[in-house]
């Protein structure tokens, strides 16, 4: 486990008090514990949740597969049991193009979940900062609100286990960890090294071979999980924001009540002229 | 926003019948979506018709009427009335195929529960004999045009309703395999009615056009729509991942998913 010093330094110095201060929320932040079982199902396996970072605007079918495919692939083997899974969007100070606000994107996430999931949730907390927050500190607020706050999950002895968290990552998010000055060396062995990362491979990429040349994900190799995508099913958000612009149909490549809700806030549509 | 204002997924969901459509009732054209006239007569009145196994059906299948719609509404030649699905009979006898009734019923929970202007025709999986796609929009010609007399202008004239076949870049390839498409069919297909080819990204549906002398002869009545998104959902993997216990979500609708496990569609032999 990562050092409580190190983290709640860390945590301070980006969020501070105000958790609020971009005004666009009307509720006040709370981690979301809703589809988090009090229990294990099975206790011989280790306590495993994922996160997965994005901007989410808007969220999309892939997105939500993402998640299908991790559960298959845990649920097929004995090391993990997946718990829960949590989509984190990126906060607007990421200054994105194509990004809509905050509180739109996480509603979108929570619609989207909520109309079609029984383990994901939405965490907020990212979204609501004023400022970026690097991926590792994000994973950090997780394991302090899971495992410090909370301390992990409940055995049936009463003791408490912490729970592993691990990032979930598409080919394009693992791809950038090989772009020279995008990802500080000490949070790629923090993301991969102390946490762990769920790579889903998109068919004809070949993810195997980029771990093998990254230094620092080679060397934490055994955090790294690769999922292979047998679907290939590349519904992008860029895509799905430029089919709005241009009034072209969107359906069935998000769930509807997300589709209702960027027809009613016209979120993604071109300034009007006329209507 | 061209798509039709979204269903609330959990009150259609829970009132859906998930028992399978039986072929005792007796058979009906479904019109119910078929307007009864036409918004705007300059145009061409046009039907399209999906022929194909739909075992189970999926987001892709339902996509490509999506990009139809698009399609048709950006250019002025044909107002795009309604969609069928036809789903291929038993008799077809290929691998994976569910029942005639059970793909039916998958095909009407998709439709009716995402959907409100398609439309499923039970008539092609009633057959006891495989038939012909030719014979296939030849039926809907007579169900829409000499039975109903067509569609009606905005000045009460009756009009004749073009059909066309909707298809993916696989049924077109195989056009071009020898021995399976007898030629005068073809001919009766795309130079008698039509076709709209979704192509998928990576293919070379002009090319395969320009190669074949069929569908070159008739290239006017071939429209050919691009797709955009590369969105592969088959069938063939869906039933895949059926049997190896994978999960479906977010590939096909969620009443169509449940009706799969609600029949044990798809599972290996115990």
């Amino acid at each position: 486990m990562s050092s409580p010093l190190v983290m709640t330094s860390t945590l301070e110095a980006n969020c501070g008090k105000d958790i609020n201060t971009l005004g666009q929320f009307d509720d006040v932040y709370q981690f979301p514990r809703h589809r988090l079982p009090t229990a294990m199902k099975d206790e011989s396996k280790i306590p495993l949740i994922i996160v997965a970072c994005g901007s989410y605007s808007p969220m999309t079918y892939l997105h939500l597969r993402m998640f299908e495919m991790a559960q298959d692939h845990f649920n097929e083997r004995n090391e993990y049991e997946l718990l829960a899974g949590y989509y984190s969007p990126v906060s607007d100070a990421y200054m994105k193009e194509g990004l809509a606000k905050a509180k739109d994107r996480v509603k979108m996430c929570e619609l989207a979940v909520d109309s079609t999931s029984d383990y994901l949730m939405v965490d907020s907390w990212e979204s609501r900062q004023v400022t970026y927050q690097r991926t590792a500190v994000v994973l950090d607020h997780f394991d302090q609100e899971l495992n410090i706050k909370a301390k992990g999950i409940q055995m049936k002895n009463g003791e408490m286990r912490q729970i592993k968290i691990m990032l979930l990552a598409g080919g394009d998010l693992i791809a950038s960890f090989g772009h020279p000055g995008v990802w500080a060396p000490e949070d790629l062995h923090h993301i991969v090294g102390h946490f762990g990362c769920v790579i889903i491979e998109r068919t004809g990429t070949d993810v195997y071979g980029f771990l093998l040349s990254n230094d620092v994900l080679y060397q934490h190799r055994m955090n790294v999980i690769v999922i292979k995508q047998l679907i290939h099913n590349d519904i992008s958000s860029t895509k799905i924001r430029l089919f709005v612009k241009r009034g072209m149909s969107i359906k069935y490549l998000l769930p509807n009540p997300v589709i209702a809700y960027i027809c009613e806030h016209k979120l993604y549509s071109p300034p009007s002229l006329d209507s | 926003m061209s798509s039709p204002p979204a269903f609330s997924m959990s009150t259609a969901y829970t009132s859906v019948d998930l028992t399978p459509g039986t072929f005792d009732d007796p058979y009906e054209f479904p019109t119910q979506y078929l307007p009864k006239v036409m918004k705007d007569d300059s145009k061409i009145p046009l039907v399209l018709v999906a022929c194909g196994s739909f075992s189970p059906i999926t987001y892709l299948h339902l996509r490509m009427f999506e990009m139809a719609q698009d399609h048709f509404k950006e250019r002025n030649e044909y107002e795009l009335l309604t969609g069928y699905y036809s789903p291929v009979s038993d008799s077809y006898m290929k691998e994976g195929l569910a029942m005639a009734e059970h793909r039916v019923s998958m095909c009407k929970l998709a439709v009716e529960t995402t959907s409100n202007w398609l439309m499923v025709d039970s008539w092609e999986p009633r057959q006891k004999t495989y038939q012909r796609t030719a014979v296939v929009l030849d039926h809907f010609d007579n169900e829409l045009n000499t039975i109903r007399g067509g569609i009606l202008t905005s000045k009460g004239e009756k009009r004749k309703i073009r059909i066309m076949l909707l298809a993916g870049g696989d049924l077109i390839a195989s056009f071009g395999h020898p021995g399976v498409w007898a030629p005068d069919d073809l001919h009766h297909i795309v130079g008698y009615y039509g076709s709209v080819i979704i192509e998928r990204t990576g293919t070379d549906v002009y090319g395969f056009l320009l190669s074949h002398d069929i569908l070159y002869q008739h290239r006017m009545n071939v429209t050919v729509i691009k797709q955009l998104i590369h969105n592969d959902i088959s069938s063939t993997k869906i039933r895949l991942f059926v049997k190896r216990g994978m999960s479906i979500k977010y590939l096909l609708p969620n009443p169509v998913i449940d009706y799969i496990h609600a029949h044990r569609l798809y599972l290996p032999p115990k």
